[in-house]
């Protein structure tokens, strides 16, 4: 039954459910829900502060062995995204860090190789682009107006993770508008699995195009033109895949092999 | 017009009085709600665990049917809570869960269902509403439509009491009296969307363009059967 604690809000339905989505074998279960826990986190959607259910609690909801919970949590406390707290009001809150390196590329970058990166952009083009397609096909006048909505959220973002926050949410949009629960289901993924790599810190010229591109895509989608909409949501993912590429590049040492 | 109006006739009423039924059995979730939101003095969220019960038997009477059920307060309702949802959703063989989504307006993936259709129009015309078919990803991420009903009290709009209903099992509950018409016809929502059909040529969630169509006529909440010949 439903929690009376406000300060829980965050966990929601669809974010446990994408978390439970993961279809690895059972060896690295528990680094899988430290990863997308945290990656819920980090993207806001278990607030700073917010109080997680009790151990038990949260095993039964994930489906997983308390050990195994228990494992992940170790894993989230050294990575400062979950703290314990002791006492009658003791457990387990989440902790957003603070965003430090704004100018720099995402810390989890290193752990992707080019090739990964252009296998995600493969991914993504594949999902967001049909996804747009059918949007443009099927959406109804008020679907229009939420995704509008939505792209003044993102030009009113003032981080750029509030802007990653916005933009994941209108994907998820998108292909609600598409009508297909699969293809909003697997926006949903992306946005736990790998969230706070997208909107890199962009400024002036750049960040005014990025945001046009994503207000041209709706505005196609508005005007029921698939094959345009599908266009520029592919273009849209592969501006961000050359951006990913370029920093992962940078991230190397220039020299001889190692 | 190529229909067999007849059929087609039989096909709507079959339909309309299992809608009706379903708006009928939240008369008591609506009753309850109406109850909590009447009392004097302050109304906080634990006030609406009262009307579980009637909740848990919606979901039980219509298992496999209602995919989930519940009341939505207006917000500034309740005292303790901005928005709250009192939402639960059927899972095979085990208790009805707690739907729990983001009602912080700060983040991200907040809810903010007074912009949602199936609160919006009922608490605009004071009338039962179906919304949808429509992608409930915040739920079950399921392909769904809402039956809601406004709830009152003391002449006040004081929020929704409503249940799902995936396309899935509509087309389940529908097809056969669709089939029953002698040839291929569609039933959508009052905006042309497709619910269900026995065409070929259309699916689910597909968008007609039904301006100016002749159709076989239509549901109390706008739902329309139309033929091949009318796409």
């Amino acid at each position: 039954m439903a929690s009376k604690s406000q300060a829980e809000f965050g966990l929601t339905t669809a974010t446990i459910r994408a978390i439970l989505s993961t279809d690895t074998d059972a060896t690295g279960r528990a680094d899988q829900i430290a990863q997308r826990l945290g990656q819920a986190i980090r993207l806001g959607l278990i607030l700073d502060g917010e109080q997680l259910p009790s151990e038990s609690e949260l095993s039964r909801r994930l489906g997983v062995a308390p050990v195994t919970l228990r494992e992940a949590l170790a894993t989230l406390r050294e990575r400062g995204l979950v703290v314990t707290r002791r006492g009658r009001a003791g457990g387990t809150l989440a902790h957003m860090p603070v965003e430090t390196n704004v100018d720099g590329p995402p810390p989890r970058l290193r752990e992707f190789s080019t090739q990964d990166i252009r296998e995600l952009g493969d991914h993504r083009r594949a999902i967001s682009g049909l996804a747009a397609r059918l949007a443009a096909e099927r959406a109804l006048p008020e679907e229009i107006d939420d995704l509008r909505t939505q792209v003044e959220r993102l030009r009113a973002a003032a981080t750029p993770g509030d802007r990653r926050r916005a933009d994941a949410q209108l994907s998820l949009e998108i292909a609600a508008a598409g009508q297909s629960t699969r293809l909003t289901h697997e926006e949903q993924q992306f946005r736990v699995e790998i969230g706070d790599l997208l909107w890199q810190p962009l400024d002036g010229e750049e960040l005014a195009a990025s945001i046009r591109s994503r207000s041209d895509l709706v505005d196609a989608i508005a005007a029921g033109q698939p094959e345009l909409a599908r266009e520029l949501a592919e273009e849209n993912i592969l501006v961000d895949t050359q951006l990913l590429l370029q920093l992962r590049v940078a991230l190397y040492p220039a020299g001889g092999p190692r | 017009m190529s229909v067999e109006t007849s059929t087609g006739e039989q096909a709507l009423r079959q339909i309309n009085s299992a809608v009706e039924k379903l708006f009928a059995s939240l008369g008591p979730v609506a009753a309850g709600f109406g109850r909590v939101a009447g009392i004097s003095g302050q109304v906080v969220r634990e006030d609406l665990i009262d009307v579980r019960g009637a909740i848990s038997d919606v979901l039980a009477v219509h298992a496999g049917i209602v995919a989930g059920c519940g009341v939505i307060p207006s917000p500034g309702l309740l005292a303790d809570a901005p928005y709250w949802m009192e939402w639960f959703w059927a899972v095979p063989d085990r208790e009805p869960e707690a739907l729990r989504v983001n009602l912080e307006p700060l983040a991200p993936d907040f809810f903010d269902y007074t912009t949602a259709d199936w609160f919006v129009t009922p608490e605009r015309t004071r009338q039962p509403h179906i919304a949808g078919p429509y992608v409930d990803y915040v739920c079950t991420n399921e392909y769904a439509t809402t039956l809601a009903v406004p709830v009152e009290a003391r002449g006040e709009f004081v929020g929704i009491a409503a249940l799902d209903v995936t396309v899935s099992a509509w087309e389940r509950r529908i097809l056969p009296a669709l089939r029953s018409v002698g040839e291929p016809v569609t039933l959508t929502n009052a905006s042309g969307r497709v619910i269900a059909s026995t065409s070929a040529l259309v699916s689910p969630g597909q968008r007609l363009d039904l301006d100016g169509t002749a159709n076989a006529g239509s549901t109390a909440f706008g739902w329309r059967l139309v033929g091949d010949s009318g796409l």
